[in-house]
């Protein structure tokens, strides 16, 4: 069933609208939250969670042509916020870390910086980008692969990986800097 | 925003590349048995064609190979091509006759992933529509100066055979006539980012490494006409981080620099011509990039901004020895002022900008077309984009040298104002890009209104009088 007619099904309250979301993209929300929690109970709770949060945001939203990218964000949401509270925040936090040295500092502390807009400018930053560093970034701070899960899904050395994101990092954090963005 | 958000805020990061990341990378061929045996038996049959036979495979794998690089250094997709089809395609751009039809179809891929949902062509391309396209896919990156001379900057990396490790090595500075090489020059001090043509000869500037984890400095050099390095400088200002925004040529040939000191100050120097610094000084701003800069009399009128702040964009003016004297804004009763490009021209200040209607605080530059998502959504191109011209207007002004005051402007409709530049034959080129094809995008947030934008050129004579509007064929972006 194509997206906008899953979000028509949401928006006259049918509740075909989660079984058309489960049916679709079920397998791959999954992927996503098993990706972050690494356990395949915790997925499927995430997973399960999405839809009803997406019950609830389909009205005002209506995400008729970006459906999965919709529901991949609240289940990534979630499961990073399951994650946070378990064992597994150490690795949240290393991951934010590394993050945190893409975004200019400075030392003026009544600057702020709007979540919306600084993932505006890593969106245009990222399409500047060759398509296979794009997907290396978003691999590791969208699906927070591994560096070795991004190694073999690329067909490339750990290395590599690691390089790679450094320099994007870098590269990311010059773009930012010159647009005026900074913390 | 602390460590934690950084994580949660790249859930807002356009769906369309969340969607792309997550598709599976094509898998690498590597000859099945069968594949080896026909691998081994062609690399038989090549051994036994002595001479002519090898030489022939040796050149045709250059060709190859030269094709390849050239496809990745300009972002176009080898996917679907065969091995001819590569070697076609770059032979057909190269050598500028754009007559094969596979060209196209590359030009088109490529711009596609760029702007998605983008289609150019809508039958069988002419070699000019082409050759248009080429431009067009260059154009953006590349700054071309009106004499028909044209720079690159490209940045070398070397790769470490045992660990695929990556790292700086130079950068390489290229000049261009007509499309043929007329130099090329290493630099291996630091990343060059950007230059610009000084009466005699060019400066380079950018940073130094970033892959050494240190923090970046800011660096520069001089290159004389025939693209011999003549000096480098780091600017050592002492600050943690440090780049260069803009820069200007003083009458006696040394150099203005405008630079951006741990994203607070805005400091210049002066240089001579030789490399030599003369002076320095560095003023508080806050969190502004440094945008442009132009002569302005004595003085100079540099542009910051931050498209951030709701105070986007601020003029302030700085004297000779870096005094900073005066800071303010070009306003109209009902009508903002976005400035794009400063430039001394007969001793007055050329100032390029477009103007949106006048909003309240907060509200962005196309406030006045939003309407309901159904509205867009289903609004035909021809009045989206009627709607979207109606909203700017592309200015230039012409400023008396000592107040700043703008004695003269001329005003296009529908249009941004965009670069300007002075040509080898002293005359004002004054850029503008006609907005066109207008489509509405909603679920990308780095824009919400696309398009193309068609570039003409208006020329002033050495005296500042307007010779012409010449359509120059070339194209770029609107993103809004």
């Amino acid at each position: 069933m194509q997206d906008h007619k899953i979000v028509e099904l949401f928006l006259q309250r049918d509740e075909a609208a989660i079984h058309a979301c489960q049916e679709q993209y079920g397998a791959r929300l999954r992927s996503v939250a098993y990706g972050i929690l690494q356990n395949q109970q915790d997925a499927e709770e995430c997973e399960n969670d999405t839809y009803l949060e997406a019950w609830k945001a389909i009205p005002p939203h209506e995400p008729k042509t970006y459906l999965f990218a919709f529901l991949a964000r609240i289940t990534r949401c979630n499961a990073l916020n399951l994650c946070r509270r378990s064992e597994q925040e150490n690795r949240i936090v290393a991951l934010s870390d590394e993050m945190a040295s893409c975004i200019p500092s400075g030392a003026d502390a009544d600057t702020h910086l709007d979540a919306v807009q600084l993932a505006s400018a890593i969106s245009a930053f990222l399409r500047l980008q060759k398509e296979e560093k794009r997907n290396i970034f978003l691999r590791r701070y969208w699906y927070l692969d591994s560096i070795s899960q991004i190694a073999q899904r690329y067909g490339i050395r750990e290395g590599k990986v690691k390089m790679t994101l450094f320099r994007l990092r870098s590269g990311l954090r010059e773009h930012l800097k010159k647009e005026g963005y900074s913390l | 925003m602390k460590n934690q958000d950084y994580l949660d805020c790249m859930n807002y990061i356009d769906a369309d590349l969340i969607e792309a990341a997550e598709q599976l990378p094509p898998k690498k061929r590597h000859p099945g048995r069968a594949g080896q045996w026909m691998a081994a038996a062609a690399c038989l049959m090549l051994m036994l064609c002595f001479g002519f036979g090898i030489h022939v495979y040796a050149a045709e794998r250059r060709e190859y190979k030269a094709a390849v690089t050239f496809f990745e250094a300009n972002d176009l997709p080898t996917e679907g091509l065969t091995r001819g089809e590569i070697k076609a395609v770059y032979r057909d751009i190269t050598t500028k006759q754009f007559t094969y039809n596979k060209t196209a179809e590359v030009l088109q891929n490529s711009l596609q992933a760029q702007i998605p949902g983008y289609e150019i062509l809508q039958k069988e391309p002419t070699p000019e529509e082409i050759e248009s396209l080429w431009t067009y896919q260059n154009g953006y990156r590349r700054f071309v100066i009106p004499d028909q001379a044209d720079y690159k900057t490209e940045l070398v990396e070397v790769t470490d055979p045992d660990t695929g490790v990556s790292h700086f090595e130079k950068s390489v500075i290229s000049r261009y006539e007509n499309g043929k090489c007329i130099w090329r020059t290493d630099i291996q001090a630091f990343e060059a980012l950007e230059y610009q043509e000084l009466s005699v000869g060019l400066l380079v500037w950018g940073i130094t490494p970033s892959d050494v984890g240190m923090d970046s400095q800011a660096a520069m050099a001089r290159l004389d006409p025939d693209g011999k390095l003549l000096w480098v400088q780091i600017l050592n200002n002492g600050f943690g981080d440090e780049y260069i925004g803009a820069i200007a040529e003083n009458p006696d040939g040394s150099i203005a620099v405008f630079s951006r000191g741990d994203l607070k100050y805005l400091c210049i120097s002066q240089y001579r011509a030789d490399g030599e610094c003369l002076s320095f000084r560095k003023h508080l701003v806050g969190n502004y990039g440094i945008w442009n800069a132009a002569r302005l009399g004595e003085d100079y009128l540099v542009q910051l901004g931050n498209n951030t702040l709701e105070d986007k964009q601020k003029l302030v003016r700085i004297t000779q020895n870096g005094e900073m004297t005066d800071s303010f804004r070009y306003t109209a009763e009902d009508r903002t002022y976005h400035i794009t490009d400063l430039q001394e021209f007969k001793g007055n200040l050329y100032i390029s900008a477009y103007t949106t209607p006048q909003m309240p605080v907060g509200y962005d530059e196309l406030h006045s077309v939003i309407r309901d998502y159904e509205d867009l959504i289903n609004m035909p191109e021809t009045e989206l984009t009627k709607l979207v011209r109606e909203n700017y207007q592309a200015v230039l002004l012409i400023c008396e040298p000592d107040g700043g005051m703008p004695q003269e402007f001329y005003s296009v409709p529908g249009n941004l104002g965009a670069q300007l530049n002075v040509d080898s034959d002293n005359r004002l080129i004054w850029q503008t890009e006609d907005i066109q094809g207008v489509y509405y995008s909603p679920a990308t947030s780095a824009f919400t209104f696309g398009g193309i934008s068609e570039i003409y050129e208006y020329t002033f004579s050495p005296d500042g009088v307007l010779e012409s509007r010449t359509e120059t064929g070339e194209k770029t972006n609107f993103k809004r």
